[in-house]
């Protein structure tokens, strides 16, 4: 996998509405989880 | 008032007999009724009427009135009630005919029941304008595409070639707006790619009907030209323009993909988020936290004055958190608490002229100018840094360390450390602190705590510059109170990163004569009893035995001390042993003379020791990490 990963339109879509939907601001942390529990699998996301 | 009565005539029916009958009926009843209303009906029961006329001696008109009273259904009427017959009629001599009461148009009852209110028309619903989904990955389409390869190769010959080979001419080209035909909206499910079919693979035979129209144009049409026998037939047909056919195409829109993050590590995704948000004029961004700029509360001119006010009323820098409860007034348990916070930080950062950061991811401090300076007086911020710049060099060579890596640190006080309140940035320090959070950032404040003497200290970390050493400034009362050059020192990292300990070893009270810098008169060195009641490193250690010879000396001017190898040769004159003409120290000597006067770290002064090309030091051979100096050579 490259390091020098570049999110796509769809990934900032994805984190435009996280923003969007918190009230509170929102830390790299939690963005980064939201981009992971997306690329999880459906079962582990339902698992989850 | 009604004076006259007014009698109307009333015409009666039936025979004679029974109009006289009626007539002297209607007076009868008239008489009972006199005094009622021309409309108010008058109702006498034929029975009694029956019984009157008997009385009269007049028993045939008795017997005759039910048919007077029948023939004239104008002037009389018959009403029924408890099984007995009324002859009802009214002074106007009418049959009083039923009213029905006019209750719709009632003046009280428009009142109490107001009209509704006339039902507008609903508003049309406007189509609200929508960019096809398909142009947001036009790109990636476009990039798909090979024009080339779906370019169709059509001989476009005029003679007529075209008509005697069939044309398999998709409809939208024929049909000019059908070529626009293919702007189908589709809504494609994530997981799966979709595909828009051709219309002319979706109706093959509406392709096959409009071939011959297509055709016709370009091929001579002998039907169309007038029967001239005599002249040959001409068979120019005008230069038609002929659309290029396109070849029916397949579009494909990629399925929406996210990017796959599993193998990526959270450093390298930070980054990237970083990269894409970071300049996104719709996100607010500041450390590690993000919010929608929208969102972010703003702040008056009146609130950013009362900030500064405050903070210079305070004379220290402070918190975003003090500033939020202090200032705008708001408790931490209320639930907007954290965006404000957010809102201090992100909005002071658009300050620069009146506000500067100076705090680190948890701990984050706001300053503003006019604030005293940290630390000492006794030298410029810059000029420390001056003497620190061997520093720069130090850790480019051995690698500047992860910040925060390093779980704590053991220090030894040097004099020049001690008289100035201020400890080295150097690597060790690199590694237990944390970097500058924002780009830009020049210092930032720490709290380091000494759980020895229960007091918290604020510090200045100054970060290099390129030309400017870094280091630690506001430790002078930790040191004068409880240390002594010499003594070790302990820092370690708690889990806020603006947050520090500092701690040394306690040991039973010691009482020396220690070198002190006497600033009362003319500055000179001098050796004073000192009492101190920490653990120490004798090398470092500035005790009259070891360095007598200091007492009385004054500090080197300063065009010397910016040149460490010139400090180091007066340190030899300070602290060797004279032999011969020569000067030899021990290396913890030299060391801990030479930073009495400036800083120098131990691989610095073992770099000068060792590489000096001047030929002015050079190693003792005769005892161990011992140097000799020739006074003279100078370098």
């Amino acid at each position: 996998m490259d390091p020098d990963i570049q999110l796509n339109d769809e990934d900032v879509a994805l984190l435009l509405t996280l923003l969007r939907n918190g009230g509170q601001p929102l830390t790299t942390q939690a963005l980064i989880d939201a981009l992971r529990r997306r690329s999880e699998p459906a079962g582990d996301r339902d698992s989850a | 008032m009604v004076t006259q009565e007014v009698r109307v005539e009333v015409r009666f029916a039936g025979t004679s007999d029974e109009q006289a009958l009626a007539e002297r009926l209607l007076g009868l009843l008239r008489a009972r009724g006199r005094f009622q209303s021309a409309g108010t009906p008058i109702r006498v029961s034929l029975s009694s009427i029956g019984e009157f006329l008997t009385s009269q001696g007049d028993a045939a008109a008795a017997a005759a009135l039910g048919a007077a009273v029948a023939a004239n259904p104008a002037v009389f009427a018959v009403e029924e009630r408890n099984g007995e017959q009324l002859v009802v009629t009214t002074t106007a001599g009418r049959a009083p005919n039923h009213r029905e009461t006019v209750s719709g148009h009632d003046f009280a009852q428009r009142f109490m029941s107001p009209q509704p209110k006339p039902e507008r028309p609903a508003l049309p619903v406007r189509e609200r304008a929508r960019v096809d989904p398909s142009w947001a990955t036009l790109p990636a389409v476009l990039g798909d595409l090979d024009f080339e390869d779906e370019e169709p190769e059509v001989d476009l010959d005029v003679d007529g070639a075209l008509a005697d080979r069939p044309v398999d001419l998709p409809v939208e080209v024929v049909a000019g707006p059908a070529v626009e035909a293919p702007t189908v909206a589709v809504e494609t499910p994530e997981s799966a790619p979709a595909e828009v079919e051709p219309l002319a693979a979706a109706a093959p035979e509406a392709v096959r009907a409009a071939e011959p129209a297509a055709v016709a144009p370009s091929a001579p049409v002998p039907t169309a030209a007038p029967p001239m026998s005599a002249a040959p037939p001409v068979a120019v047909t005008p230069p038609v323009p002929v659309t290029p056919p396109v070849a029916a195409r397949t579009f494909t829109r990629p399925a929406v993909s996210y990017t796959d993050v599993t193998g990526v590590d959270d450093l390298h995704l930070a980054a990237a988020i970083r990269r894409r948000l970071e300049s996104d004029p719709r996100i607010a961004n500041f450390g590690e936290q993000w919010m929608m700029e929208d969102r972010v509360p703003r702040f008056s001119r009146g609130d950013l004055r009362r900030m500064k006010d405050y903070l210079q009323e305070q004379e220290q820098p402070l918190t975003d958190h003090v500033l939020v409860q202090d200032v705008l007034g708001i408790r931490p348990s209320t639930p907007d608490f954290e965006t404000m916070r957010f809102a201090v930080n992100f909005r002071l950062s658009r300050e620069h002229r009146e506000f500067e950061f100076v705090g680190t991811a948890n701990q984050r401090f706001w300053s503003t100018t006019g604030l005293p300076q940290i630390g000492t007086t006794r030298r410029k911020p810059n000029e420390i840094g001056t003497d620190y710049r061997y520093l720069l060099e130090e850790v480019t060579a051995a690698g500047a360390p992860a910040p925060r890596s390093a779980p704590s640190l053991d220090h030894v006080l040097t004099f020049y450390e001690y008289q100035h309140g201020l400890l080295p940035y150097d690597a060790t320090m690199r590694a237990l602190l944390p970097a500058p959070l924002l780009p830009n950032q020049k210092s930032a404040v720490l709290t380091f705590e000494s759980p020895q003497s229960y007091t918290t200290y604020l510090v200045e970390l100054r970060f290099p510059t390129p030309n400017r050493g870094g280091f630690i400034l506001g430790l002078d009362d930790l040191f004068a109170e409880n240390l002594v050059p010499g003594a070790v020192i302990s820092l370690s990292r708690t889990e806020n990163d603006g947050h520090y300990l500092v701690e040394y070893i306690a040991e039973s009270a010691e009482s020396v004569r220690l070198l002190e810098l006497d600033e009362r008169r003319a500055l000179r060195y001098v050796f004073r009893p000192t009492t101190y009641a920490c653990g120490v490193d004798e090398r470092l250690l500035l005790t009259e035995e070891r360095f007598g010879r200091l007492n009385g000396e004054k500090p080197v001017d300063e065009k010397v001390r910016r040149r460490p190898e010139a400090v180091v040769a007066a340190t030899f004159e300070r602290v060797g042993e004279h032999r011969e003409a020569n000067f030899t120290a021990d290396f913890d000597a030299l060391f801990a003379g030479v930073n009495v006067e400036r800083p120098v770290s131990e691989t610095l002064l073992r770099s000068i020791l060792e590489h000096d090309d001047t030929g002015a030091f050079s190693r003792d051979p005769d005892q161990t990490d011992a140097y000799t100096y020739v006074p003279g050579t100078t370098p």
